[in-house]
């Protein structure tokens, strides 16, 4: 085994704005083709009221608040779930949109235990933190960088223990769009974005996740 | 059910944690308050259902996250890909299908024979000339975490776009039409 593997993976796509839950069920996304018919009377719904809905599928998880859309997947394709946001998006009418996010999320395993102390102390170094605290350990570091394509927005990497994975390492990156809802164009913008910029943003993630913990790991 | 009652409710036994780079006995601590998280980020596990209620506006959106998946939602395994190609159908016939893939690592393009049955039976109605689809190939992760190496075809579902909005894709292409004929006349 190298010194490290990807044990799960998964995406998600977050877009902010304003919503209307209740019309997002397995049935409205089917009528619209956007979601097998079996695949929606399969779907487990957890709940669907004017504030929030929630449904999964084998595939999809999909939660509408009245501030955002979230899908979540951890199968492939990876790209379901960027249509299915394309379709809920292109049949929203105009709704003003504040954000949009693409979301990688990573539990890997190292080697041992002794490989999973040193990549914690590789982030932050335990030599800081004896004075102050006993057996300081690093819960969560979160560090944002800036757009490199010159849009608004940023870069944002998670890292932590993986609750999952003994000696592992969660890590996570969005890549975070500022939409604009006061200018007009903001819907046209995220699904231009959603359409060009899927397969590249999370390869992206995909390459920052790996250089990560390999030089950690 | 209040907010801390719901939360209490789907906090597990702390044993089940590995928290944090501390010794082998630290204790859990349960004190996640108020951490931040990317406006549009995703939290480890997803979140609770309370939390989406309490997502606000603003510069930045703070998350109660508990590092736990909520005991509402089925375990998915999950898929590491190796492969990616986008593939539109060009034939169908017999027991068969012959499309144009496009591989998304080298950008190359090539066409390639699928056996039909590899489709599953909830995208037979899209198959047909022309439709998109996705193959990936990667490892199928359980979340027992056993691996099989897997292939999956799955096929493109978008929208039908409504009568009103052909129309205006009609009327636009009229106009681009008219545009780039008065080029032509025009020499340019």
């Amino acid at each position: 085994m190298s010194s490290y593997r990807i044990e799960t993976e998964g995406i998600s796509l977050v877009v902010a704005g304003a919503f209307s839950p209740a019309s997002y069920t397995p049935g409205w996304f089917a009528a619209h083709k956007l979601l097998s018919a079996g695949d929606a009377e399969a779907a487990d719904v957890k709940v669907v009221t004017n504030d929030v809905s929630q449904f999964q599928t084998d595939q999809l998880i999909v939660q509408v608040t009245s501030q955002q859309i979230e899908i979540n997947t951890s199968q492939s394709p990876y790209e379901a779930a960027r249509d299915l946001m394309l379709g809920a998006l292109s049949l929203a009418g105009s709704p003003p949109l504040r954000a949009l996010g693409f979301n990688l999320r990573r539990h890997y395993q190292v080697e041992d235990v002794e490989a999973w102390h040193r990549a914690g102390h590789a982030i932050v170094p335990q030599e800081f933190w004896n004075d102050l605290l006993e057996d300081p350990g690093m819960r969560r570091v979160q560090m944002q960088g800036k757009r490199e394509d010159g849009l608004e927005g940023n870069i944002n990497v998670q890292l932590e223990p993986s609750v999952k994975i003994t000696n592992g390492i969660y890590v996570s990156v969005n890549s975070h769009f500022e939409l604009n809802s006061e200018e007009p164009g903001s819907l046209d913008l995220a699904i231009e974005l959603l359409e060009t910029r899927f397969e590249s943003e999370l390869a992206e993630a995909m390459r920052l996740t790996d250089r990560l913990v390999e030089q950690i790991a | 059910m209040t907010t801390r009652e719901h939360e209490q409710a789907v906090i597990p036994n702390p044993q089940e944690f590995n928290p944090a780079w501390l010794d082998d006995d630290a204790e859990f601590d349960d004190d996640i308050s108020q951490d931040w998280a990317p406006q549009t980020g995703a939290a480890q596990e997803l979140p609770l259902f309370d939390q989406l209620l309490r997502l606000g506006g603003g510069q930045q959106v703070e998350e109660r996250t508990i590092q736990v998946e909520s005991p509402g939602w089925r375990a998915m395994p999950t898929f590491i890909p190796l492969e990616s190609w986008q593939g539109q159908v060009l034939e169908v016939s017999g027991e068969t299908f012959t499309a144009r893939l496009n591989s998304e690592t080298d950008l190359t393009a090539e066409d390639a024979e699928f056996e039909i049955e590899a489709v599953s039976s909830t995208d037979m109605e899209l198959l047909e000339p022309g439709a998109v689809f996705y193959w990936n190939v990667g490892y199928r992760v359980d979340p027992g975490g056993r691996r099989a190496r897997q292939s999956v075809v799955s096929f493109r579902r978008l929208p039908a776009y409504s009568q009103s909005v052909l129309d205006e894709i009609a009327r636009e292409a009229t106009a681009i039409s008219a545009d780039l004929e008065w080029l032509r006349e025009d020499g340019s």
